[in-house]
């Protein structure tokens, strides 16, 4: 069993939010004219909890269990996000963890159910999909400072909800389109198309269950599969606990000095 | 995926009204908001159903259109355009293929061009030009900027299909459109258009001189592109004629070939007048293209009365005839496309019923379509490789590497096209059907591993339609190629007789081609066929009853399909009209069969067929002569009758549906303009349990009511594409809904029951658990093998409980908990519920949760498992915004399996033994694992007690190493401890639910026995070791070890390990980092 490489790229809050005055701009607006990428985007921070709690948390922990589709396994699950960029989430069975990592530079990680329990590095492909779940913020949110290009593709039917949707070209290449429910402003579905070896790998995941942490909503439940899969064959994610601004050293998402026995979950 | 979808934009007053509630409390907002709304079963209620395609991609389907790039880094990228089942991309040489188009609302695809200037731009023409009698339809061009991820309309709504799409290749804002226009109704929105602003707005540059010629053909030069040439072309099909060109050889037309030297300011038409070497008109369908690497040779595929390829080496001046064999002689309507290569002006592929070759500039042509189905329509050359070919036909896409020599087909567009659908009623179910150009088939509705290609099997030939199992006998079905050639097939030998009814003296039968078979619903024995007259059989075809006169108006007008073609006779069957369509005897009643006809008659006998009655008259607002799609006799209601009308061979794309409840006396429209249901109406299906439920569908998707047609909802449930929907059938032990596209295969709706249960109402319920069919344990099996990526596998049910629930609004905001209860009350397991609008569907494994396993080098994979709990009443329980729903579930055993429940009682609790004995052993290992770390920790803090801590971890590690394997490193070690042991024995009692063999049993109490003498040697550590130890950790000043102190530490590094409590986890592996 290989625990497969991370589908569901969550993207908690904050970051550089709309100024109140954007809003302001929004309600004065006539009612035919369409909404601007900006304007949902401020829609979205203001829902979230509001620009300054976003901004308080500097690491988002969340802990639950993963359900891999067809062979029924679960597993126990906890993640990592930070303000610096580093991402961690781990993936428990039978005593053994697996780890998938990104320190902000490179990625890494422990595939320990078959026997072998040292850090192997991740590729860059694989790194650059992984640093997407490292951003505490949706890239949505302050795209542009990001080096991202948003754009607006109109509201588009998400399972019977009309959603608008945002198109957000990443950086490095890659593009990502996050649907955001209009009653509420939250996301319900992220779309991720990532450039892996040369092809498009893309991985559709729906959000769900926002509970309030630290005066932020926080999805709390995270299906994926392939763009357009069988909702019933997706990886699950449930998560039931958050918690903000826990410690989370450099160390837990640096590549583990291989000179001495790292955190694969190995015995004494 | 369309920007488009959604027209309107709430409004931003609205967004900012919201945004304030929103920070307040948005989960009230929600509330508040759904409660203003009207709950209506629209299409968002329905959708969560969820659909599965099964394919198939053996069989495939009809390729209109290809475009492609050969890319810079060697890959090649295709975009392939399905006749009816929407644009296709493959980005690794045919590999894999992504559906581009399910969100539009139309599947037909007529034209594809890639910018090449651009390679994210993509244009699309909607509305094959490949006309058919069975053609669908188009709504316009489409434009991608992405690859074609998503889509916008960039008009030309009206055109009904176009043909070719060209770029101009200095200026990706020029762009021309080769439109056809209306197959079955005269208009002027056709022709060749114009846009320089990418789209946004067109002009029509070259029109036709009637309002039935459009475009045929277009040819750019690229030395000079402002030079075009293009084919006008006059045709028009009914119901039971078609031509092309004129009404015949010497008729007049409108078709005639164009060139333009101003980029379309102006034209100048070449003909036998203007251009020496072109022939006398008239003429019919013209194709054009010009050779890329002399751009100075054209080539003219021209219809008439001497059909021939034509060349011209001076830009269209003068012209000489090449060949003028077959295939420029047969089909044009069908075949026309001419492709030259790229790299050479002399190689030449025509694309006909084979597909043809010329290396000599056209003098000569070869057959090179080998292996491949036949009907070819477009054909693509890799510029940088020009033995590199791609080629569409009536069976899917093909590639060669040779040039075209040899041919290996694309398994994984499941892009087929069939008529009807059929259910037999194995376990599981078969599925029957029959497909445009591609035969008859029997297909699994599941298998292990999925449906791959392989579990569907030919029956049959010719095209395929109506296609039945012989109740009467699971070795037999029948099955039909067109113009109504019934055969009943031995299934085990695929032996076919023909049973087709035959004329008598001087009689000419009239089958059409989609002839009507129908068995009937209360005596197996009985089967029909409709030609002008209805025939039954009792006896499998051994010999036939007419048992009505001509039901038809037989209009000798209609009949004249000898002279059908136009300039190019064809008279296939296709035509053939006045003939009996739809046939339904009443469930309710043997002697009451329903009959309708293409040429509109709706036809009733009350006795048998003694005494026919045309019921038509009676319908209100149908236009005479409307063709009778569908008749559907009503199962819960004497008199009862549903009628579909498919105007569409009058240019009419609105659904005709009506239903009388008095035998045809009256009638009432379910169905036309303002419905909400798009596209003409091929089918309607009333559900065989609840009459409130109907499924209808149409040549844009498929429409559910609820209430006997008074609303209609729009299905997309499981991407659920806008495509034709030619015929359903309801599993009626199953309750499945299994729909026959005319382009995507076969699709099935697992268990309508939850559906049913929302005809009752209920909308208006925040939440509320919905009924399912009767949950079985469906015997867990393996098939199938490893077919790699380029293989396309239906998908199977889903596998588990089904649960079932309705949502009035989409759940966003808090936890929305769905847990199982046994008998007792106890908690057996947690799923993630669904958060959707409308009917959500959740699956239970019906396992227990796996056994607790003590770490060891490698997972036990068997461990990662539980067993499935005991077949009885478990109840569910839903817990959304602090409100509990509670529903009992019936878990039955499978109805296939040959035990009893006490056999799987016996398993279930032989298989927790073991379950058991993995937790003892964890429990064991844990407290050795406690007992090392604490020694290690007192072995720091009290270094006189080292040595006696060693020895004590020594001889812990040597109990551990007898309970699990320790060898780390990824490799084969064949490493088996009492928990490798164990976790074998486990999986073997899982592996079969019935009663469990002895041996096996036996097994587990002998691993038992075992793990008991390591406890036991635990025992004697902590009795006679561990005393000793602390002796000398007193001795030494530290504090003695405890057994419940090592039980604790166990416990908790299992629980850091096992599943953290975040905190501690998160300091924990803070201070090991640290520490390493």
């Amino acid at each position: 069993m290989h625990f497969p490489t991370r589908m569901v790229p969550w993207r908690a809050v904050t970051a550089a939010l709309l100024a109140s005055a954007a809003l302001a701009a929004t309600a004065a607006t006539p009612a035919a004219k369409a909404p601007t990428a900006d304007e949902i985007v401020a829609h979205h921070v203001e829902a979230r909890g509001g620009a300054a709690k976003l901004h308080a948390i500097t690491v988002l922990h969340r802990s639950g269990r993963l359900v891999l589709p067809g062979m029924n396994i679960e597993l126990g699950l906890s993640e990592w996000k930070t303000r610096a960029g580093a991402y961690r989430q781990d993936a428990m069975l039978q005593g053994m963890t697996a780890i998938q990592a990104y320190d902000g530079h490179e990625a890494w990680q422990v595939q320990p159910f078959n026997g072998r329990k040292d850090p192997s590095r991740m590729s860059e492909d694989e790194a650059r999909a992984l640093s997407l779940g490292a951003d505490l913020d949706f890239p949505f949110v302050d795209a542009r400072a990001k080096g991202h290009v948003l754009e607006y593709l109109g509201l588009e039917d998400i399972d019977g909800t009309p959603a608008h949707a945002l198109r957000v070209r990443l950086k490095g290449g890659d593009d990502a389109t996050y649907w955001i429910d209009p009653d509420t402003w939250m996301v319900i579905r992220v779309l991720e198309r990532h450039t892996i070896r040369g092809a498009e790998d893309t991985t559709e995941t729906d959000l769900g269950e926002y509970q309030q942490v630290g005066g932020v909503w926080v999805p709390m439940t995270e299906e994926s599969g392939p763009k357009g899969s069988d909702p019933t064959q997706r990886q699950k994610l449930v998560y039931d606990r958050a918690e903000v601004n826990v410690p989370a050293p450099a160390t837990l998402f640096a590549f583990p000095d291989t000179s001495a026995k790292a955190a694969s979950g190995a015995r004494p | 995926m369309s920007r488009s979808t959604f027209p309107a934009v709430r409004g931003l007053g609205t967004l900012a009204v919201t945004l304030a509630c929103v920070s307040a409390a948005p989960a009230a907002l929600a509330a508040t908001k759904a409660a203003a709304a009207t709950p209506v079963a629209d299409s968002a209620v329905i959708s969560g159903l969820g659909a599965r395609n099964i394919g198939s991609a053996t069989m495939s389907g009809r390729i209109a259109a290809i475009a492609g790039r050969a890319e810079a880094d060697g890959t090649t990228t295709l975009y392939v355009g399905a006749a009816s089942g929407g644009v296709w991309r493959t980005r690794d040489g045919g590999t894999t293929f992504k559906p581009l188009f399910d969100r539009q609302p139309v599947q037909s695809i007529g034209a594809i061009a890639l910018d090449p200037k651009d390679p994210k731009v993509v244009w699309v023409g909607s509305g094959e030009s490949w006309t058919r009698n069975s053609v669908s339809v188009g709504n316009g061009i489409y434009r991608s900027e992405d690859g074609g991820d998503t889509w916008q309309h960039m008009g030309l709504p009206d055109s009904e299909r176009i043909t070719r799409i060209i770029v101009s290749p200095g200026d990706s804002n020029t762009v021309y459109a080769c439109v056809p226009g209306r197959l079955w109704s005269d208009s002027w929105d056709r022709g060749l258009y114009k846009t320089t602003d990418g789209g946004h707005s067109w002009a029509l540059v070259l029109k036709g001189s009637n309002a039935s010629t459009g475009c045929s053909g277009l040819a750019l030069d690229p030395s000079n592109p402002a030079r075009l040439y293009a084919g006008l072309w006059d045709f028009r099909r009914k119901g039971w004629t078609f031509r092309s060109g004129g009404e015949g050889p010497d008729a007049p037309s409108g078709s005639g070939l164009y060139v333009s030297d101003d980029a379309g300011q102006s034209w100048s038409r070449l003909d036998a007048a203007s251009a020496k070497g072109l022939p006398t008109g008239p003429w019919g369908r013209i194709e054009v293209a010009v050779a890329p690497s002399q751009p100075n040779i054209v080539y003219a595929v021209i219809e008439g009365v001497r059909s021939a390829l034509y060349r011209s080496d001076d830009r269209g001046a003068t012209w000489q005839e090449r060949d003028r064999s077959n295939g420029m002689v047969w089909r044009p309507f069908y075949f026309s496309r001419l492709v030259v290569d790229p790299t050479n002006p002399d190689r030449i592929y025509k694309p006909d019923g084979p597909l043809i070759a010329s290396e000599d500039g056209g003098k000569s042509f070869a057959t090179i379509s080998g292996g491949t189905h036949g009907d070819h329509h477009d054909l693509w050359i890799n510029p940088k490789n020009p033995k590199a070919v791609v080629t569409g036909d009536d069976g899917g896409l093909w590639f060669s590497q040779d040039g075209g020599n040899k041919w290996w087909k694309a398994d994984n567009l499941p892009v087929s096209q069939f008529y009807h659908v059929s259910v037999d009623s194995k376990d599981p179910y078969q599925v029957y059907g029959g497909l445009q150009d591609n035969s008859s088939w029997v297909g699994d509705s599941a298998y292990p591993g999925g449906i791959t290609n392989g579990r569907w099997e030919n029956l049959y030939g010719g095209d395929g339609f109506w296609t039945f199992p012989d109740p009467t006998d699971a070795n037999f079905a029948y099955a039909e190629a067109q113009g109504g050639n019934i055969g009943r097939i031995d299934r085990r030998t695929l032996e076919i007789r023909d049973i087709q009814p035959k004329a008598g003296y001087k009689e000419k039968l009239r089958f059409n081609w989609n002839t009507p078979i129908a068995l009937s619903p209360t005596d197996p024995t009985r089967l029909y066929i409709g030609g002008q007259f209805l025939f039954l059989s009792r006896d499998h075809g051994e010999s036939w009853t007419r048992i009505s006169p001509d039901l038809t108006t037989n209009d000798p007008e209609k009949q004249k399909q000898e002279e059908s073609g136009g300039i190019t006779v064809d008279n296939s069957a296709a035509e053939t009209h006045t003939t009996i369509y739809a046939i339904s005897e009443s469930p309710r009643d043997a002697k009451l069969i329903w009959v309708g006809t293409d040429d509109g008659n709706v036809q009733l006998t009350r006795d048998a067929g003694a005494h026919w009655k045309n019921m038509v008259g009676n319908v209100p607002g149908l236009p005479a002569a409307s063709w009778v799609s569908w008749v559907e006799a009503g199962h819960h209601a004497d008199g009862v009758v549903y009628a579909t009308f498919d105007r569409h061979t009058f240019g009419d794309f609105t659904p005709w549906l009506y239903v009388s409840r008095d035998y045809g006396e009256s009638w009432t429209r379910l169905a036309g303009p303002g419905s909400g249901v798009r596209g003409y109406a091929h089918v309607l299906r009333e559900d065989p349990v609840d009459g409130r439920v109907l499924y209808l569908g149409t040549e844009f998707g498929l429409w559910i009511s609820l209430d006997a047609g008074g609303h209609w909802a729009e299905f997309k449930g499981g991407n659920f594409p806008s495509v034709a929907v030619r015929d359903m059938a309801v599993q009626a032990r199953d309750h499945d809904l299994v729909i026959a596209t005319h382009g995507r295969g076969i699709w099935i709706i697992d268990d309508l029951t939850p559906l049913r249960a929302l005809a009752g109402g209920g909308l208006e319920r925040d939440v509320a658990f919905l009924p399912t069919r009767p949950v079985q344990q469906r015997i867990s099996a393996n098939g199938g093998w490893a077919e790699g990526d380029a293989k396309y596998h239906g998908y199977n049910p889903p596998d588990g409980a089904e649960i079932a629930y309705y949502q009035r609004t989409r759940h966003v905001f808090g936890k929305l908990s769905l847990e199982i209860l046994d008998a007792k009350g106890q908690l057996v397991d947690s799923l993630p519920a669904g958060k959707r609008k409308g009917i959500n569907r959740v699956y239970w494994s019906m396992q227990v949760k796996p056994p607790r396993v003590p770490s060891a080098a490698q997972a036990a994979f068997a461990g990662t498992q539980g067993p499935r709990v005991v077949p009885g009443r478990y109840t569910l329980r839903l817990t959304k915004d602090g409100k509990v729903y509670e529903q009992a579930i019936d878990v039955g055993l499978d109805r296939r399996v040959h035990f009893t429940a006490a056999d799987r009682a016996l398993q279930f609790t032989a298989v927790m033994h073991a379950h058991a004995l993995f937790g003892r052993m964890t429990d064991l290992v844990d407290r050795i694992n406690g007992l090392r770390a604490l020694g290690q920790q007192r072995a720091e803090a009290a270094p006189a007690a080292a040595a006696a801590l060693k020895a004590l971890d020594a001889r812990l590690d040597d109990l551990r190493r007898l309970v699990v394997a320790t060898k780390e490193g990824g490799a084969v070690t064949g490493e088996e401890r009492l928990r490798e042991h164990l976790d074998h024995a486990y999986g073997a009692l899982l592996s079969y639910e019935g009663r469990p063999a002895g041996y096996q049993v036996e097994r587990v109490a002998v691993l038992e026995r075992e793990l008991g003498e390591v406890e036991a040697g635990l025992k004697q550590v902590l009795e006679h070791d561990l005393p000793a130890v602390n002796d000398a950790l007193r001795g030494a000043g530290a504090e003695p070890i405890a057994a419940t102190e090592a039980d604790r530490e166990g416990a908790r590094l299992a629980a850091i390990e096992a599943f953290s409590r975040s905190q501690e986890r998160s300091e924990a592996l803070a201070t090991r980092a640290e520490r390493d």
